[in-house]
């Protein structure tokens, strides 16, 4: 009786009501889902002493299956008492994100000495740059520029992906950005970033 | 030729022989040697010549501060000294300081001139500071000959020796560890990018002929050492290569005849894409033909190019015009290890695309024509091939075979023999490919039938456009029949829950354009003793990092004891029809379906679900028994239900439920039938994908009424 008292005047006020929602880019929670993704990625390195995960992040499920026996698993879930549905300003819990974090994470290890030796670095545009290829022997360049290049080619898939799981596939400009600027304050020692301008610093 | 002029001179002659040349009288030289030959004549015993010019001047080259001594040593033996205070040499070629040229005793022998021990100083020139000794002779004839031993050049030395006889010539320098980019400065022709920190060293042996017309001949052999450069932008390098040049030229009616070698023994170079590393196998390049520099053209007898172990390269053509574009040009490759052939210079050029990681076997042998408007006929042989995604993506077996190209006309058949494939660890059987290759197209000449997980698939048609022309976008597009694929043998490679039943569609309207593969008729096949019709299937970038699967499903009469046997999740009986439109798959996993499961109407199929079902969902859900077996109803082994009903819609991460609906807002899952009755009631319209996946570990039941 009570919800019928308070929510009838709320269903009149709905009905009434003429409202204009604006969307807007969330960028503190992509800055949020950004600085987990990076995080995730940068600890990757074996060697070096990442960052430690924030407590809250335990976004990194990988859901398995084919459809028909994900299609039967969510028949029997259902079965189930009612559950929340956690909704994120961001979402980053995709099967295409997990795969692309995934592959990332794998390749690090294999960036990482090429960061710290300057031959590449974080650029300003949320990618990775070679930006002295001279620092690498003859015989790693080749090997440098496919890793740049799968790098790269993930971080554009990555940022498509969140844009569009968000429901926003314009945002993906945004989410570029936002990126763009988490590596850089996440950048481990002895990695060289680009700044602005265009020039390049090492942490 | 402008003749020197003389500015400014005068003389002193010793005894008493005074001359004074007026400015700007161009016979000055002349003068001068009719002095020394009179008293030479009249055979004094001893003279004293000497005198000099302020400056003399000629088109482009100028010198000043000129003295030229001779004395009268001995009876026919005279020592000669001639100093240049700067002599500005023609085209830029800087300036000479403190030039003397001097022998302390030219002899006269018979009808030559000799000198032994002659000395060259420089205080300064655009070569080196140079301090040398010479030996010359000189006979009445016309016979030249000057050996300077050793002169500082670009750091190194070079010996020189010249030979002239009535206008024939002949020049031999020895090089010795003189710099490369010094001498490519001194040449003024070679212009060697300054920013590029070029090191590296020339030593050997240059062999010049030539007449009156020029040179003739050209025979070098020199060996470069200690090379390494590399380019601001790291794209062109190289470190500690060694290479060894032969070069035999003869010209004959303005045409040169060459033969070249070069070998590369040692060091590494790259130059973007490609890394050649010497101690992966030495490379070896040789040429033979003629080159007219009139006609600017250039015929290439015999080519060859080989890298050790990896390949071997031949080629001849006619080469004409400006740039010398090639107007026949045939190159022929052979490599008995595919492996090193992909490794070294293939893949390189792949990096960013799906083939860039691969590891390949076999022998590979190429032909390629090349007339004035480029590539015009290819040919491959390729013998035991065999290459492997890395990523799994993709495979080919041990493959035989000849594949012919042309430009313009038609070429006979191409055929080739594969011992099997795989395609996402889906393995095939051998089958044979006969095609025609033209143009830009390559076409089926009659189906390929690919055995495949107990059945087949025929490939009816096949066409490929754009794939073999630069700058065009290839598309293919082919019709496909599936016959009588297992389903469990499909499923079991692909590590998915069995699959018993069998796959068999027509595949019409093939199509890839543009990284989409798209599938225009349905597959249809038989599974858990019902029909699965797939349409509309497509697939955005197959072999990307994240391909995204298109496609919409329906499901008709699955019995559900066959499919809950293969899932494990305890019997339910009776028959199960689904709708599942709008499927997307991304990187394989699903990103979005609108899934309606339901019971069909007129069902009369026996419809039961087991307490072991419940059971065993339960426990999946929760971890703990779902509390049957301590209730009542664990006396029962089975319940009746009525209908089930389901819907799912996944959008992104979040999946909405429905079923059939209820009076209190909840919806049946289950509805049951008779007594005892459970109904599976759900009351969640949205849940989480992730949470939905996780939390079949809390399943509940609810609403288990018995009635």
């Amino acid at each position: 009786m009570l919800n019928r008292i308070i929510g009838l005047p709320l269903m009149v006020l709905a009905l009434t009501a003429c409202v204009t929602i604006n969307i807007y880019f969330p960028a503190a929670a992509a800055e949020e889902a950004a600085r987990t993704i990076v995080r995730d990625v940068l600890k990757s390195e074996p060697q070096e002493q990442a960052p430690p995960a924030r407590p809250d992040d335990k976004q990194s499920y990988t859901p398995q299956g084919h459809p028909l026996a994900i299609a039967f698993g969510v028949m029997m879930e259902a079965l189930v008492a009612p559950a929340q549905a956690a909704q994120a300003d961001i979402n980053i819990n995709t099967a295409a994100i997990s795969a692309i974090r995934a592959s990332m994470q794998k390749r690090q290890s294999r960036l990482a000495p090429f960061y710290r030796s300057g031959v590449i670095g974080f650029d300003n545009k949320g990618s990775v740059t070679i930006r002295d290829l001279n620092a690498a022997a003859l015989g790693e360049r080749n090997q440098v520029k496919k890793l740049v290049a799968d790098e790269n080619a993930d971080r554009a898939k990555l940022y498509s992906e969140i844009a569009r799981a968000n429901g926003h596939p314009e945002w993906e400009a945004e989410v570029r950005g936002t990126f763009a600027k988490v590596w850089v304050q996440e950048a481990l020692p002895g990695y060289w970033l680009q700044d602005a301008s265009g020039g390049w610093r090492q942490r | 030729m402008t003749p020197p002029a003389v500015r400014r001179t005068f003389g002193q002659v010793n005894p008493s022989v005074h001359s004074l040349i007026d400015p700007g009288n161009p016979s000055c030289r002349l003068l001068a040697v009719g002095v020394l030959s009179i008293f030479s004549a009249a055979g004094m015993a001893a003279f004293e010549l000497g005198f000099s010019v302020d400056d003399i001047e000629g088109e482009g080259w100028r010198a000043d501060g000129i003295a030229i001594s001779l004395s009268e040593v001995a009876v026919d033996h005279y020592a000669v000294a001639i100093t240049v205070a700067n002599l500005v040499l023609p085209d830029s070629h800087g300036t000479l300081e403190g030039l003397r040229l001097e022998c302390p005793d030219v002899s006269r022998d018979g009808s030559a001139w000799l000198c032994e021990h002659g000395r060259l100083k420089l205080q300064a020139s655009p070569i080196e500071p140079q301090d040398a000794t010479w030996q010359g002779s000189y006979v009445d004839d016309g016979h030249l000959q000057i050996t300077i031993p050793r002169l500082a050049l670009a750091q190194g030395t070079v010996a020189l020796e010249l030979n002239a006889d009535d206008g024939v010539w002949s020049a031999r320098l020895q090089p010795h560890r003189t710099t490369i980019a010094r001498l490519a400065a001194l040449s003024g022709q070679l212009a060697l990018p300054s920013d590029w920190g070029i090191e590296g060293r020339a030593s050997g042996l240059v062999k010049l002929g030539g007449g009156p017309a020029g040179l003739e001949s050209v025979d070098a052999d020199l060996v470069f050492d200690q090379l390494a450069y590399a380019s601001p932008d790291g794209t062109q390098a190289a470190e500690k290569v060694v290479i060894k040049t032969e070069l035999r030229g003869r010209v004959r009616k303005a045409l040169w005849r060459f033969d070249a070698t070069l070998a590369w023994p040692s060091g590494a170079a790259y130059a973007e894409p490609l890394f050649i590393d010497a101690s992966d196998g030495p490379v070896t390049l040789s040429l033979s033909g003629s080159w007219s520099p009139q006609q600017v053209r250039l015929q290439l007898d015999g080519g060859s190019l080989e890298l050790a172990g990896t390949a071997a390269v031949s080629a001849t053509g006619l080469f004409q015009g400006p740039g010398l574009a090639p107007k026949d040009l045939t190159i022929a490759l052979h490599s008995d290890d595919a492996g090193r052939l992909y490794g070294r210079l293939l893949q390189p050029f792949l990096i960013g695309t799906p083939a860039d990681d691969m590891q390949v076997a076999g022998h590979v042998g190429l032909v390629l024509h090349f007339d004035e408007q480029g590539l015009d006929q290819a040919g491959l042989e390729i013998k035991d091939l065999a290459l492997e995604d890395r990523q799994g993506r993709f495979a080919l077996d041990d493959t035989d075979g000849s594949i012919g190209w042309d430009r313009s006309k038609v070429v006979p058949v191409s055929r080739l023999a594969i011992a099997g494939a795989s395609i996402y660890r889906i393995p095939t059987g051998a089958f044979d490919v006969r095609v025609h290759f033209a143009a830009d197209r390559i076409d089926l000449v009659e189906p390929v039938v690919v055995p495949v997980l107990g059945g087949s698939i025929a490939l009816d048609r096949f066409a490929l456009s754009g794939a073999l022309i630069a700058g065009a976008r290839p598309k293919w597009e082919a019709s496909a029949s599936l016959r009588d694929v297992s389903l469990e043998q499909l499923t079991r490679t692909l590590e998915w829950p069995p699959f018993n039943g069998s796959l068999s569609a027509q595949l019409r309207e093939l199509n890839y354009v543009e990284g989409l593969f798209s599938v225009g008729g349905g597959l249809e096949f038989s599974a858990f003793g019902g029909r699965i019709e797939v349409s509309g299937l497509s697939i955005q970038d197959p072999l990307g990092t994240v391909p995204v699967l298109k496609a919409d499903a329906i499901m008709r009469g699955l019995e559900l004891e066959a499919l809950t046997e293969t899932f494990a999740f305890g019997r339910i009986e009776g028959r199960l029809d689904a709708d599942m439109r709008s499927i997307q798959l991304v990187g394989w996993q699903p990103d979005r379906f609108d899934l309606h499961l339901y019971t069909p109407q007129n069902d009369d199929s026996r419809h039961r679900i087991s307490q072991r079902a419940v059971e065993n969902l339960t426990e999946l859900g929760s971890g703990v028994p779902a509390g049957l077996s301590a209730t009542v109803l664990r006396v029962f082994d089975e319940f009746r239900y009525d209908r089930i009903d389901l819907r799912i819609l996944l959008q992104g991460s979040v999946a909405d439920l429905d079923g059939l609906a209820r009076p209190d807002g909840g919806y049946y899952l289950v509805k049951g039938s008779g007594l005892p009755r459970i109904d599976v009631i759900g009351r969640n319209r949205s849940v989480a994908w992730k949470d939905l996946v996780e939390r079949l570990q809390q399943i509940q039941v609810e609403g288990a009424q018995i009635k």
